[in-house]
């Protein structure tokens, strides 16, 4: 017997039917819907403007409910959490090839788990058909090798990591076995990210690259939109909250993530961007934006948050003070990680990703030089970021 | 003037009033995670769940013991959080091989005792990230490159591991082994219906299923027959039962997801035909909101009716 027998049946003893079919789908039909698909590169797939990137997935259904909403790209990777699972889950009731999947050559363990390079082809393989696994698809539409520019302060190293032989041959067997259509990269700094991005784009491999992209950063980046845009690559922005300070933070009953989003999306170079979606209020509000031009309000409020967070947000993809200390801190990435931690309230992902770092902060601590001090283009006081960074991110001291 | 002085001494008169008003509605916290009632840690306990020995490893002087006074001398940064999540103690103990030279650790135990079980799995389902499981025998916990993680009754356990070597599992079934009988028996576990194979066991804390009404949720993953379901429960004490009830019809109405519902003794039973999570159950005892999704049948349900209530 079905559950939806249940009632029927009565089968509780001394049970009496109290309700009936109550509601008519109404409301539904005014919640925030996506208003806008573009062309990635030249892939012939065509995303929605605002997309699901699935590090704070909560369920399968959020899925369903994404796709309800016009949403048809989706951003995940081994390390979110369940979040391959979730999609394998919500896969049965899904059209696969209506919807876009983008996962990363990465391991399940705790970011940063990126494959490193001295992987084999095999490792990347094994990897990706473990990611198709758990989504239960028998194919990806665009893997990722993320978060380029992370491993290696070199920017030579990490451009044979972007480059690297045996990557690019198992992409090439993925490929050619129908399991993973086209490449991509991702990077959020910290060292080079425009640089590296660049290399990707004039490589020929890449299909898709992936920038952390906002309003508060990033002066090189117009000329590697500029470049993409030429070469038919596509770009997806992501960490586009600019640090997500306040996620709540409005200017006079404007709200800020639709203001970011049109900032973003009004740069023609973009395809699309993915954003963090943990419940219905998130999707509501941000698919507010979809389709929506960049207003004069929208630029008051993106001011007003400059001026409020400009002293205490470390621009993701910059790395102009790391080169500073003479203990080689990795100060960007550090700041990052507290960004996860107090921001985006991933704490346990930051902190574990905070002690597998070589460089962390802890040198900060008894630091009498401070010579990264004054070394910020943007103002922000990093020494003592740092040692609040390390404060926050330490489990053991 | 007299106006004014007897203004003065309402005012005056009242202060004792609001005095009892700011300290019986002033201090709101979690109930979900914050219990202040329990009675202070005994630190010898805690202190001798961690051997001179164990596993082969040796420990490095004495157990440090940690109370809210001081925690943040160990946990700098991160006290504030185990402090809201009902920590009382911590005792740590640093271990190294019995052969080392060195008199670096190869392992650190931390024994947390979070005063109740479910503050300890707060805790622990924070820390995994959502990925909970029986990693021995029953222990709930999650294993990770840099260690073990796990609760036993009101103790929150932390392994981490400097080298390959260190025989975790084997210590972690150890310190459970002290431990022994869960003194505190989880009563929201209790009330979870033994109705197949465990798969996993969650505590989310918001935004449950990306329901924004739906907090501090313990999440049962189960294997039935070949088939998986998930039963949820919030209880009283995690949140209000009536507003969460209230929200959940608002949400159906305005959604426009049918359902119906029928009365039973004091429990409300509401079958739901969502679009999203397919048919579904929820169950309103008095003191507690049961949901019931995925593999399970009218068979399953009434064993909730009958073990789940008050």
């Amino acid at each position: 017997m079905k559950r939806r027998d249940f009632l029927k049946a009565s089968v509780i003893a001394g049970a009496s039917i109290a309700g009936t079919p109550l509601a008519a789908r109404s409301a539904e039909n005014e919640k925030p819907k996506v208003k806008k698909y573009k062309e990635i590169g030249k892939t012939g797939l065509k995303m929605s403007d605002i997309s699901y990137g699935t590090g704070r997935l909560p369920s399968s259904s959020m899925i369903l409910r994404a796709i309800d909403a016009g949403i048809n790209y989706f951003d995940t990777a081994p390390d979110y959490g369940s979040s391959e699972k979730y999609i394998g889950q919500a896969m049965k009731n899904i059209q696969r090839d209506k919807i876009i999947i983008a996962s990363k050559f990465c391991s399940p363990y705790a970011y940063p788990s990126h494959l490193p390079l001295g992987s084999k082809k095999k490792d990347f393989i094994d990897a990706a058909e473990a990611s198709l696994s758990r989504m239960k698809t028998e194919y990806m539409d665009f893997c990722f090798v993320h978060a380029i520019g992370e491993q290696s302060k070199s920017r030579e190293k990490e451009e044979k990591r972007l480059l690297d032989e045996e990557m690019l041959s198992a992409f090439d067997t993925l490929k050619q076995a129908g399991k993973v259509r086209f490449l991509a990269v991702s990077s959020h700094g910290p060292d080079n990210m425009e640089a590296l991005l660049l290399t990707a784009v004039r490589s020929g491999h890449f299909n898709l690259i992936m920038p952390a992209f906002n309003f508060m950063s990033f002066p090189k980046i117009p000329d590697l939109l500029k470049e993409a845009k030429e070469r038919k690559v596509g770009v997806i922005a992501m960490k586009t909250l600019a640090g997500a300070k306040d996620v709540d933070f409005d200017s006079k009953g404007e709200p800020f993530a639709p203001a970011v989003f049109k900032w973003v999306l009004k740069h023609p170079e973009v395809n699309g961007l993915v954003i963090s979606i943990k419940s219905i209020s998130d999707m509501d509000l941000y698919l507010s934006a979809s389709g929506e031009k960049f207003t004069a309000a929208d630029q008051k409020t993106l001011d007003r948050y400059a001026k409020r967070f400009e002293k205490e947000y470390c621009r993701t993809g910059c790395s102009e003070c790391e080169s500073s200390c003479p203990e080689g801190v990795s100060i960007a990435t550090t700041l990052r990680l507290q960004m996860y931690f107090r921001d985006y309230r991933m704490e346990k992902k930051a902190i574990e990703s905070y002690a597998r770092l070589n460089a962390k902060a802890s040198k900060c601590v008894s630091c009498e030089t401070e010579d990264c001090s004054g070394e910020c283009p943007y103002g922000l006081p990093v020494s003592s970021m740092l040692r609040q960074a390390h404060d926050d991110l330490s489990l053991i001291v | 003037m007299t106006l004014s002085f007897a203004y003065r001494m309402l005012l005056i008169g009242l202060l004792p009033l609001i005095a009892v008003l700011l300290y019986s509605e002033g201090q709101r916290y979690d109930p979900a995670l914050i219990r202040f009632d329990q009675l202070p840690s005994d630190g010898d306990t805690t202190t001798r769940l961690l051997p001179e020995r164990i596993e082969g490893f040796n420990l490095l002087g004495n157990v440090r013991f940690y109370t809210k006074d001081n925690l943040y001398e160990y946990v700098n940064g991160h006290a504030e959080y185990f402090i809201s999540a009902g920590f009382i103690s911590l005792a740590v103990g640093e271990y190294n091989a019995s052969n080392a030279s060195s008199t670096e650790p190869d392992v650190i135990i931390d024994i947390y005792d979070m005063g109740k079980s479910i503050q300890a799995f707060g805790v622990l389902s924070d820390e995994s990230g959502g990925s909970l499981s029986d990693i021995i025998g029953s222990l709930t916990g999650f294993i990770s490159p840099a260690g073990i993680s796990f609760t036993s009754g009101h103790y929150y356990v932390k392994l981490s591991a400097y080298n390959d070597t260190v025989p975790l599992q084997a210590i972690a079934a150890r310190i459970a082994g002290l431990i022994g009988e869960a003194s505190d028996p989880f009563p929201e576990f209790s009330r979870l219906p033994d109705i197949g194979i465990v798969a996993a066991t969650r505590f989310i804390k918001e935004a449950y299923r990306g329901l924004d009404f739906v907090n501090n949720v313990i999440e049962r993953e189960y294997v039935i027959n070949g088939g998986r379901a998930q039963i949820f429960i919030v209880t009283k004490e995690m949140g209000d039962i009536d507003t969460m009830t209230e929200a959940f019809m608002k949400y159906f109405r305005q959604s426009g997801i049918e359902f119906s519902s029928m009365h039973r003794k004091d429990s409300t039973v509401y079958t739901i035909s969502d679009p999203y999570e397919g048919d579904w159950s929820l169950i309103v005892f008095p003191d507690s909101l049961v949901g019931v999704f995925g593999a399970a049948d009218d068979t399953i349900l009434n064993k909730l009716l009958a073990e789940s209530g008050p």
